[in-house]
């Protein structure tokens, strides 16, 4: 297929010395909340695919090779209009369970406004039965992409349509879907970047409102679970030079001042105990302040040296993927070889390292009461960042060829949500989801003092409240802000506090001190707020609406109705109450949403005297003892638009830091 | 069969509501009729059912949290409204509610499924779903609910053996007054804007509207006690009307406008789809006296053969020029549609440039794509004038022999310029800048390329329509400064700030009201 359309800038010279354009070839990601994060976390296939590709002579000789990322919840228009302007004729799509849809619906009209165009779909979503139901797809790459695409496309630039030799490819022949013969996985990783190594990704991720960075040191996983189908046997090392060049790399360009977590995508870090303890070396070696490390291990074989390793060279958070401990249920999980004591070992490194717990539910065998029970007894032994997640059945793995022995019924579309499995029916599932959440959220609340507080002096099961209070209150999980819905990280917001106050106060068995407990809640309540307003991982309702609030919030394009008067409501509730930080938070978004440009604080910004009233009086805080009114009167006063909110922001977290330490 | 004995004695009627509007008490959600009409209708009709309830879903909330909600009301069949906007939804939720209750029974209704052939398919590809009703949906769900054999009642798709059959059509509903009124105290009490129908169906025969059926009308005695009871509502600030046009019948239409005027003490704003084939004064005064502000008027297109193409003749054609003279009383709205058979761009774009030079620019204006709908006639055509379409909703056109995908997205930034340059200056200035010299619609049409930002700092309210949009201060002011800088010295500049603040304040008003959906 000749390039239609011309390209400026790069040519080719054919063999006939007629300068011939490069083909395009654009690889497209859709990541979750990307216009929130701008991180391309889950979109590192592509990078590693381009930086392969482009290694490779034949190939960058004749292509164009361009990445684009959009938002998950991007409308398609958009992205297509977005994808015209590179003009490409190839389109790779990386098919995860949770973008495989998305990459139908844009394909399939990606392929109506160009025809001509040829799509390649990758990644762990992609089967023969995929391209059969969506004949639009004109290729599927299985397993790891880098040989097969490079192959592929050597033959469309030789206009050679003799497909069947490219191995792990899915092609259409003669109306019909055929598999070519599978390919080893790659065994030697020489030739293989490292998705540290794509310095776009890194620099992407580098700038990105998320602090997390992922570095992959090895690939594969030696263990089949059977909820997971990313077994491809051996696990294969990058060599120790090249993970520290990729590091070095990557804190070359890393602000001093801001925290960064590097998370390793190993499967875990000690399957090969000496080459880890090679890593840390190399890792304190290279040991920066504001770089911490975070991993899966399995701690079986952790000695003291091991640990004082880990913490020297900068390991933060350690995490375990313990799923279930029921035999029966490990079993299930064939999961029997992992180590029974991991458990304890970890609990025993908690006050060096930030311990996380991962747990399934949904699992067959298991039961909810089982699972509220392990989840309990594991916070009751001082962990609180518990992980849980609802089992998905991916349709390769093996609880998904063998649903009905297990007894699951799962969604076969993505997401592959279970809906019951054998033990655990539909509302179990549900209520441990419920649990999960309402327990974290109650735990991140209350905090461990808290929770003893309230026990004593109200005669409250922390437990049964996390059991009953969605149950009680219906409108307890719209109060509930959450990263995604999948996990139970979630907090609740100030209507969620005043819910469980009245929960307390109603269901308690004895009669405590309730001012004692209002102001408890109102302290930690703040407290999480300025957590939550520093973390970019929540934000209330829908994700998008409210990235696109805060974005046309911030280019003061409206202030709406409903928000003047919860803003009003919050400001008169502060100037009677003590310990609400978080107000603070509610007034820069106020000077945020409100025009600045130009005008003084006094006679412009506020909508009506009396919230200038307020919010002077807010300002005027002890912290900010000194005639608060006159301060920032002088202060903003012909300042420029830009500065005189950067001046606000700046105050308003100062003086919350400043009273967070009080 | 004894209708006592049937085995449906709970029935759950659901649809996902459009856009990011929140479900259930949302001051738009009436929008969203069907569920409540036959809801009201098997509550009077089928004597064996113990609970009806009717449930309006958001886009935004998960299915998780809604499958939950679901199950507990233990519904033996549910029902759900499909609609361009929500069917892939529907069919996500519908699969999860077999999951947790295989024995329920789930039928599906509304215009997107009302084509048989496209129904077919969707029960070949989703077991989830057992039934489909083609066409009006009231006595075929009665049907099912009450018990009788699937192969006895008419306009039913269902499945039996794993094969796909599909019944006889059934006849329209002739008497409308028949049917049982939906708007009583309590449903009014919930909604803001209400939503209203004097009549089902239409009389025209456009190729590319799927409301093929014949027009048939509430007697006069109906409207009006609804009316009555609508406009008693304290609840009320905006009522539409969507017959699918109002003065088809202009007697008709002018008893309808003098009860509303008799009943509308309140004034409150009303609108409607409009011909205006015969515009007289007696019109403009009952409108006037009606409370009646937004009228709108499907152009569609300026070009006479392209008209003529799409079946819209003299009967149905819009004469949006006989309504222009009163621009200043009404809010008037006019529909235009893309990718028309037999219109390239050059067409459109003589036809954006008249909607420009009339001003209709300036107020609201709806430019939508076109959709081309399984078993209408352009979806026969369509190979005709070769259409590449999605088979799939939304069912957008892309391109066709007319209008290649490159020369739309061309005509679309057109209009997006346009209408940037309406928000910004008003009519008058407009004609101020041509009297200096300036030929707007050239410096309209091409815009994007001097500041690009038309181009990236804008964001539209839903990428279907081209109706209204945000865009950001530093876009107003390139734009703004482009002008200036066309006509060095002679706008003061200090107005048009003036303006631009004024215009600020009005448009955060307008998109507040908008997002005001919590």
């Amino acid at each position: 297929m000749p390039a239609k359309t011309k390209q400026t800038g790069s040519t080719r010279k054919a063999a006939s010395g007629i300068e011939r354009p490069k083909r395009k070839l654009t690889l497209v990601s859709f990541v979750h909340r990307f216009r929130v994060h701008k991180t391309a976390f889950r979109a590192g296939a592509a990078f590693v695919l381009k930086q392969y590709l482009l290694g490779h002579k034949e190939i960058s000789d004749a292509y164009d090779i361009e990445i684009k990322i959009f938002d998950l919840d991007e409308n398609d228009e958009i992205v297509l209009r977005a994808l015209n302007r590179t003009n490409a004729g190839i389109f790779g799509f990386t098919c995860y369970y949770w973008t495989v849809d998305k990459v139908l619906s844009v394909s399939r009209k990606l392929k109506l406004i160009w025809p001509d165009s040829r799509i390649i779909a990758g990644g762990p979503q992609v089967s023969p039965e995929l391209l059969k139901s969506n004949k639009w797809l004109d290729f599927g790459v299985v397993g790891e992409g880098e040989i097969p695409l490079k192959n592929l496309l050597i033959k469309i630039n030789s206009n050679n349509t003799e497909y069947k030799s490219v191995k792990a490819l899915i092609r259409r022949e003669n109306g019909g879907v055929v598999t070519n013969p599978e390919l080893d996985p790659i065994q030697d990783l020489e030739g293989t970047p490292m998705l540290s190594e794509c310095n776009e990704f890194v620099e992407m991720n580098r700038d990105a409102a998320e602090n997390r960075i992922p570095l992959d040191t090895s690939r594969g996983c030696p263990y089949r679970c059977s909820y997971c189908s990313w077994s491809w046997g051996k696990v294969r090392f990058f060599s120790l030079d090249r993970v520290e060049k990729a590091i070095a790399f990557m804190s070359e360009g890393m602000p001093g001042n801001r925290k960064y977590i590097i998370d390793f995508t190993d499967a875990y870090l000690d399957i090969s105990m000496r080459r880890m303890k090679d890593l840390l070396e190399m890792l304190e070696a290279n040991k920066r302040d504001n770089v911490l490390y975070r991993a899966y291990f399995l701690f079986n074989r952790f000695d003291a040296e091991t640990v004082e390793l880990l913490e020297r060279s900068n390991f933060a958070h350690l995490k375990l993927g313990l799923q279930a401990t029921e035999p029966g249920v490990v079993e299930a999980m064939n999961r029997k070889w992992f180590p029974a004591n991991s458990l304890d070992l970890v609990l025993n490194l908690q006050d060096r390292f930030t311990i996380y717990v991962d747990l399934l539910y949904g699992l067959p065998g298991d039961s909810y009461e089982n699972f509220r029970d392990t989840l309990v007894s594991i916070w009751k032994r001082g962990i609180d960042m518990l992980c849980t997640f609802r089992l998905r059945v991916l349709p390769a793995a093996r609880f998904g060829t063998e649903s009905e022995r297990y007894g699951i019924v799962a969604d076969p579309q993505p997401p592959h949500l279970v809906y019951s499995a054998r033990g655990f029916s539909f509302d179990d599932v549900y209520r441990s989801g419920r649990f999960a959440q309402s327990f974290r959220a109650l735990t991140r609340l209350l905090k461990r003092d808290g929770i003893a507080f309230v026990e004593k002096s109200f005669g409250i099961d922390i437990v049964s409240m996390a059991e009953e209070i969605h149950e009680k209150y219906p409108e307890w999980d719209a109060h509930l802000v959450k990263a995604s819905e999948g996990d139970n990280d979630c907090y609740c917001d100030e209507t969620g506090a005043s819910i469980v106050f009245d929960y307390i106060k109603r269901f308690g068995q004895k009669k405590g001190n309730l001012s004692a407990l209002e102001e408890l809640l109102e302290v930690r309540r703040a407290e999480m707020e300025l957590e939550g307003a520093f973390d970019i991982k929540f934000s209330r309702e829908s994700q998008n609406q409210i990235a696109d609030r805060k974005s046309l919030a911030r280019e003061n394009i409206f202030l709406p109705e409903y928000k003047k008067v919860k803003l009003k409501n919050d400001i008169y509730s502060l100037s009677n109450r003590k310990g609400a930080i978080a107000k603070f938070e509610s007034a820069k978004t106020f000077f945020m949403m409100n025009d600045f440009k130009n005008e003084t604080v006094a006679a412009m910004s506020f909508p009506s005297p009396d919230i200038a009233e307020l919010i002077l009086r807010l300002l005027s805080k002890p912290i900010l003892a000194n005639n608060a009114a006159d301060f920032v009167e002088s202060n903003v006063k012909g300042l420029s638009g830009k500065d005189a909110l950067a001046f606000i922001e700046m105050l308003c977290d100062k003086s919350a830091l400043l009273f967070c330490k009080q | 069969m004894n209708r006592d004995e049937s085995k449906i004695k709970r029935v759950t009627l659901a649809a996902f509501l459009a856009g990011s509007r929140p479900a259930g008490g949302g001051v738009d959600a009436a929008n969203m009729l069907a569920p409540f009409v036959l809801s009201t209708f098997i509550r009077n009709y089928c004597k064996g059912v113990k609970d009806v309830s009717v449930r309006l879903l958001s886009p935004e909330i998960s299915d998780e949290i809604y499958l939950r909600r679901l199950a507990e009301g233990k519904s033996d069949l549910f029902g759900f409204s499909c609609y361009v906007w929500n069917l892939e939804r529907t069919l996500a939720i519908c699969r999860k509610i077999k999951l947790v209750m295989p024995r329920a029974k789930i039928i599906l209704g509304g215009p997107e499924v009302n084509d048989e052939l496209f129904a077919k398919k969707i029960l070949k590809r989703n077991n989830c779903i057992d039934f489909i009703s083609l066409g009006e949906g009231e006595f075929i769900i009665a049907d099912v609910i009450d018990g009788k054999p699937a192969d006895e009642i008419e306009s039913l798709v269902f499945r039996r053996n794993g094969k796909i059959i599909a019944n006889k059509r059934r006849q329209l509903i002739e008497h409308l007054d028949s049917l049982p009124s939906v708007y009583d105290r309590i449903f009014l009490r919930d909604y803001e804007v209400v939503y209203y129908s004097t009549s089902r169906g239409c009389a025209g025969r456009c190729s590319y509207c799927r409301e093929w059926s014949g027009k048939r009308v509430h007697s006069m005695q109906r409207v009006e006690s609804d009316l009555k009871e609508i406009f008693a509502s304290n609840s009320l600030r905006v009522l539409n009307f969507t017959d699918s046009v109002l003065d088809d019948d202009p007697v008709r239409m002018k008893e309808v406008l003098r009860i509303c005027a008799k009943h509308n003490k309140k004034k409150i704003p009303c609108g409607g789809y409009f011909y205006f084939r015969q515009v007289d004064d007696e019109l403009i005064s009952l409108l006037k006296k009606a409370g009646f502000r937004y009228l709108r008027t499907g152009v569609e297109s300026s070009g006479g053969v392209t008209l003529k193409m799409v079946g819209r003749t003299k009967d149905n054609v819009s004469r949006i020029e006989n309504i222009l003279p009163f621009s200043d009383t009404f809010d008037i709205v006019p529909y235009i549609i893309t990718h028309l058979p037999g219109e390239g761009a050059a067409a459109f774009r003589a036809g954006l440039r008249k909607c420009f030079r009339e001003g209709l620019m300036h107020g609201d204006f709806h430019c939508s794509r076109l959709r081309i709908f399984p078993g209408t006639r352009l979806c026969s055509e369509a190979a005709k004038h070769e259409y590449s379409f999605d088979q799939s909703p939304p069912h957008f056109a892309y391109s066709n022999k007319y209008l290649t995908p490159d020369e739309y997205f061309e005509c679309r930034q057109a209009v997006v310029n346009y209408m940037i340059v309406c928000r910004m200056f008003p009519k008058e200035d407009c004609a101020l800048f041509e009297k200096l010299g300036l030929n707007m619609i050239a410096i309209c049409g091409s815009l994007h390329r001097k500041v690009p930002r038309c181009k990236t700092d804008i964001k539209m309210m839903s990428e279907d329509v081209i109706t209204d949009f945000v865009e950001t201060d530093e876009l107003l002011i390139e734009v703004r400064d482009y002008f200036l800088s066309l006509v060095p010295g002679r706008v003061r500049i200090a107005d048009d700030v003036k303006r631009l603040i004024k215009l600020r304040a009005e448009k955060r008003r307008r998109i507040a009201a908008a997002l005001t959906s919590n």
